[in-house]
């Protein structure tokens, strides 16, 4: 059945009552064909492959091949690997001692990039012995790798650590050609420029063994593409970015559970997933958790004797491996996927692809998208939208969402936060030469970790002079590193972070995996490892948080007008006090919960809006806590801007006090410890709060929207929330702050 | 405090609370067991030390000397010990006998020759298939070429192999160099102490190679170096993993990237093999106390050594240091009395 009438049929359907917001037709597009040169075995083999090169995959393999860094950041399936892995097989084959390094930014996607390279390294009859180098190499094959692999795979996690023992990778590094950085778009705000910190302090290493490698990188579509590469390597780039391999027509549905409250938006998903499986299309539904994957996977029904698939990140190797290659043989029907399947995993493409719940970010909407068509056939995208005010905006908004802009990748090598550890890295990898550039000088940093006896400064440069392991206590991301075994019979089921075992693997939680229903029996936080055993219920469950913030130490304040600002240490706490025990969306029962609160220190900037300002309001009939939570956001949302980092490097917290009065806004630092933002938003406060008046109050939405007050991480779901509120109290604030949000 | 200072801070924090905090758990014991007597006399000690030594300093409490090279100021310690040191009486037939040191030669070939009489390779130099290579092998058996005669064992036995010790029979003496670091971590931070005693004449020369601060680590190693350059065989308690490669590391940090190519006899590989039955573990003090009946009575746990450096070089009071030096003396000293121990059990118990 072709994609029209399979949509019209679905109109016809019980459960289908007027769902579909919106139609927006992608056009089919011819494809571009190019020449690039290379070497004859490679020409053979992609002749042998039936393999023709798009003009944007030729016209990457030759600025390549003439020395250019090159950055490509054309849509999935577009034939990006293929591009960059042509010119480095190209050198390999021809320099006898070449090698390459490719980084990915997860293991899973490591394992995933040596299956394709070994593809083509048989296909090219060669012996590069290509190979994964990471947390999980035995030590004992460590030396062999790093004597004889021409292409090492790794991730920036990994290579943190290595850097300090270059003696032993001297031959490598000393040879290395190439330096292939794929999915750059996630190495964004805190952790992207912890990771370009890394790639300074390698490329220190490669001047040193007089090496001095073309980078090749590959990303998502991004808003800056250039910039995000210039700021992440510290080197000039060459953008690819025109995808010209053919597509078929797109159909892209807005579908609104809403309009049919007797199902969830869940089980409506499980629906669609069954409906357009039984209608013959291979289906991939996006979920937004773990979880969600499992029960959609769960609910829907299969086709014949293939039932949908879960996938999600926690899967062994081996059982991702297995529905990778039952989607690209066709043999799996349908898959409910985590944004594990969104990067670049070989999967081939999809008839339908189902978004249920807006992810968060444009550049993830279209990655997820991109999932589907497959050569010149129609395919089809369904963005199931949530019951919450952000993608209600976009369902009664289609413009906002399909012209709106790609998000900025930002950077920051200006935080000393982030700099000055990898500065005592650098110096343990090798001194640090008096007026050395790591990608600028840190001349006062230096100093700063010289009198704190970190380094030392002499003759021969700054020297580490610390009795720590710098790369132990610089960490390049916020994902707590206590990893839960959950085990089944004494067997290893799957892993997870704290995080996840407190939502999912709390003692009597029912943990799902790959369709089976397990039952956790004990989670024991000591021994790192939860017990289950298989019991099939009929019923799911799921943990209940508060997050509570306490300031432990005030480090500085102003007040200005009765308006206080401060900075400090804070401790976020966040309770599981219960569990729901739920059937479909139907709450069955509650139990309480004995877990610790997870908490972490980090550092805060907080500022208070007087009681005279919150009364005045709520006597003018408007809502003073949606008040002070839609400024909540609106900061969070400008301060990448101001701060360098990205949105997710921030949370916030705002509460309206009783009975002592006036009310508070929190911005805190996502990661342990602190990484300067909230310092920053203390800094700029007057001129953040200025913007965001400026902001909400030009803003053309009636009561709040994704380009003002909505936050796509929230943990409430976007309420309450308060427009005319926020811009009341926003003005309040400058009158006394001395702003007035038209510029004056 | 400024802010840069606040970070600084922070780094240095983040690293001594790392380890509580990923547990999630309060429970610290986990991760090590501080017998905390010793580490709370070893505090004790340090106190008592700063005490004693206020006010003196290095050049004026110990026979260090300042030594300047091309790199800079260093500081050196030569002292003669009575104390004997022996090498197994070996002599290159122990070690030819082993016809399986002929490539393509195996166990049962090895024993059909034997029958046929050919009992060392030297009385196969003339046989008219294995004679080339075992005249090339039988050369290197001597004074001059013992390193090639290394390489050739290193082919086919692991470093435990009694036939290293035999091997170290053939050398002089006074060729051996026996090494011990002290470290300001366990993986690339400073050397700072570099022990090196060979024998000489009837007793043992110990040289202390001392880098006063951070700054003098590239003119210490070198000091250190030039001396080993002159000896032709390294004996160390667990050299092969550690000392000899921690230093490879830090010359090369320095932009140095020598290696040492001197046979080496790692005792720890033996001792593991040989002593460590009914042993708690292979620790040197600990076979030092069971095995060697050594007993040290001014000592700091290893993980403390790096702290009273650190005092030393802030406070410049020689104190903290004088037991790092002793302990590092007595290392070098103890693996004398080990080596012969392992001899004891080994090659000269054989005949």
């Amino acid at each position: 059945m072709e994609i029209r009438e399979v949509i019209e049929d679905l109109k016809g359907q019980g459960w289908y009552e007027d769902q579909i917001e919106h139609v927006e037709l992608l056009p089919e597009r011819e494809a571009e064909y190019g020449e690039a040169s290379y070497d004859r075995r490679i020409k053979d083999y992609l002749e042998e492959e039936d393999i023709e090169l798009f003009s944007h995959q030729s016209r990457a393999i030759n600025e390549i091949n003439n020395g250019k860094n090159v950055i490509i950041t054309t849509p999935t399936a577009s034939g990006k690997t293929l591009a960059f892995n042509i010119p480095v097989f190209d050198r390999l084959l021809n320099e006898p001692d070449s090698r390459a390094l490719y980084v990915y930014p997860t293991k899973a996607l490591s394992q995933d990039q040596l299956e394709t390279i070994k593809e083509i390294e048989r296909g090219l009859g060669l012996d590069l012995n290509p190979c994964v180098y990471d947390g999980d190499t035995p030590r004992s094959r460590r030396p062999g790798i790093r004597k004889n692999s021409r292409i090492i795979i790794s991730n920036p996690y990994g290579l943190h650590h290595y850097l300090e023992w270059h003696s032993k990778w001297k031959e490598f590094f000393g040879n290395l050609d190439y330096v292939v950085l794929d999915e750059v778009h996630s190495y964004r705000g805190v952790f992207g420029s912890n990771v370009a910190m890394v790639i300074r302090r390698m490329q220190r290493i490669f001047d040193h063994y007089n090496s001095d490698p073309q980078f090749i990188l590959s990303s998502a579509t991004i808003a800056n593409p250039l910039e995000h590469a210039k700021n992440l390597t510290g080197k000039e780039f060459t953008l690819v970015s025109e995808d010209h391999s053919f597509r078929g027509r797109k159909h892209f549905l807005f579908w609104n559970p809403l309009r049919y409250p007797d199902n969830s938006p869940h089980n409506q998903t499980g629906k669609l997933v069954s409906y357009f499986v039984s209608h013959g299309l291979q289906t991939l539904c996006f979920t937004l958790s773990r979880r969600l994957a499992e029960l959609i996977a769960d609910w829907s029904s299969g086709y014949k004797n293939a039932p949908i698939q879960a996938y999600r990140a926690g899967y062994r190797p081996e059982e991702r491996r297995e529905v990778e290659r039952g989607l690209r043989t066709g043999e799996i029907r349908g898959v409910a996927a985590t944004n594990a399947l969104e990067l670049g995993v070989d999967i081939g493409g999809l008839d339908v692809v189902i978004i249920s719940g807006y992810p968060g970010t444009i550049t993830s909407s279209w990655q997820q998208a991109g999932r589907a068509g497959r050569g010149r056939r129609d395919s089809l995208v369904v963005l199931v939208g949530f019951e919450n005010p952000l993608d209600q905006f976009f369902l009664k908004h289609p413009r906002e969402f399909f012209d709106r802009d790609h998000e900025h990748a930002i950077l920051d090598l200006d935080n000393s936060n982030i700099t000055m550890g990898h500065l005592a890295c650098a110096a343990t990898e090798l001194p640090v030469r008096e007026n050395e550039e790591i990608g600028r000088k840190y001349e006062e940093e230096i100093d700063s970790l010289a009198e704190r006896d970190i380094l030392q400064k002499t003759p021969a440069g700054a020297l580490f002079s610390g009795t720590f392991r710098a790369s132990a206590a610089v960490r390049l991301d916020n994902i707590n590193e206590t990893t839960i075994k959950v085990l089944h019979n004494g067997e290893l089921l799957e892993t997870m972070d704290l995080p996840q075992a407190y939502r999912e693997a709390h003692e009597n939680a029912t943990l799902l995996h790959q369709g089976k229903t397990y039952l956790v029996e004990e989670l024991d936080l000591e021994r790192e490892v939860a017990e289950v055993k298989w019991k099939e219920v009929d019923y799911f469950t799921q943990a209940i948080s508060e997050t509570s913030l306490q300031v432990k130490e005030r480090i500085s304040k102003k007040r200005k007008e009765g308006v206080g600002v401060n900075f400090g240490e804070v401790s976020v706490s966040e309770f599981y006090s219960h569990y729901k025990e739920k059937k479909y969306d139907r709450v069955i029962d509650v139990h309480p919960l004995d877990l610790p609160p997870l908490e972490f220190d980090t550092e805060c900037s907080w500022f208070s809006v007087p009681e005279s300002v919150l009364s005045e309001l709520e006597r003018r009939g408007m809502d003073s806590e949606g008040g002070l939570h839609a400024i909540e956001h609106a900061v969070i949302s400008l301060t990448p801007f101001y701060a360098m980092c990205d949105r997710w490097d921030i949370g916030g917290f705002s509460s309206r006090h009783h009975p002592e009065g006036g009310g508070d806004i929190y911005i805190y630092d996502a990661y342990e410890g602190g990484v300067g933002i909230a310092e920053e938003v203390y800094e700029l406060l007057d001129d953040l709060l200025e913007r965001t008046l400026e902001l909400i109050a030009d803003c053309d939405c009636e009561e709040g929207c994704p380009s003002c007050i909505y936050s796509p991480k929230c943990g409430n779901d976007n309420e309450p929330l308060d427009k005319k509120g926020a811009i009341f109290i926003l003005e309040k604030l400058g009158e006394r702050l001395g702003f007035d949000g038209k510029g004056n | 405090m400024g802010k840069l200072e606040r970070i600084a801070d922070k780094l240095l924090g983040r690293n001594s609370n790392r380890k509580a905090s990923t547990g999630g758990t309060e429970d610290g014991g986990k991760f090590y067991s501080p017998p905390g007597n010793r580490y709370a006399s070893a505090e004790r000690l340090k106190r008592g030390l700063l005490e004693e030594y206020r006010g003196r300093d290095l050049l004026s409490e110990t026979e260090f000397e300042l030594v300047n090279n091309n790199y800079g100021e260093t500081l050196h310690l030569h002292e003669p010990v009575q104390k004997p040191f022996t090498t197994p009486n070996t002599s290159p037939r122990d070690i030819l006998c082993d016809l399986k040191l002929v490539y393509g030669i195996g166990y049962v070939r090895e024993k059909e020759l034997k029958q046929e009489g050919y009992s060392t390779i030297k009385d196969l130099v003339n046989h008219h298939k294995w004679g080339d290579k075992a005249k090339s092998i039988q050369e290197v058996f001597q004074k001059e070429s013992l390193t090639d005669a290394y390489r050739i064992l290193r082919r086919w036995k692991t470093l435990s192999d009694s036939s290293f010790l035999k091997l170290s029979g053939l050398f002089d003496r006074e060729d051996f160099a026996i090494v011990d670091i002290e470290t300001m971590g366990l993986s690339n931070q400073p050397i700072f102490l570099l022990g090196l005693a060979h024998p000489t004449g009837e007793g043992v020369a110990v040289h202390q190679f001392l880098a006063g601060d951070v700054s003098q680590e590239m003119a210490t190693l070198a000091q250190f170096t030039s001396h080993l350059d002159d000896l032709e065989i390294i004996l160390t308690y667990n050299g092969k993993n550690f000392d000899i490669p921690y230093i490879e590391r830090r010359l090369s940090y320095y932009g140095n990237n020598r290696k040492f190519s001197h046979p080496h006899l790692d005792l720890y590989l033996f001792t593991r093999n040989i002593l460590s039955h009914g042993v708690r573990d292979c620790k040197l003090g600990t076979i030092e106390r069971t095995i060697l009946g050594v007993d040290r009575d001014l000592d700091i746990p290893s993980s403390l050594v790096p702290d009273f450096y650190n005092t030393y070089r802030e406070s410049g009071n020689p104190g903290p240091l004088l037991p790092i030096l002793a302990h590092n003396r007595q290392d070098l000293l103890s693996l004398v009395d080990l080596f012969h121990k392992l001899l004891e059990e080994t090659v000269n118990g054989d005949t």
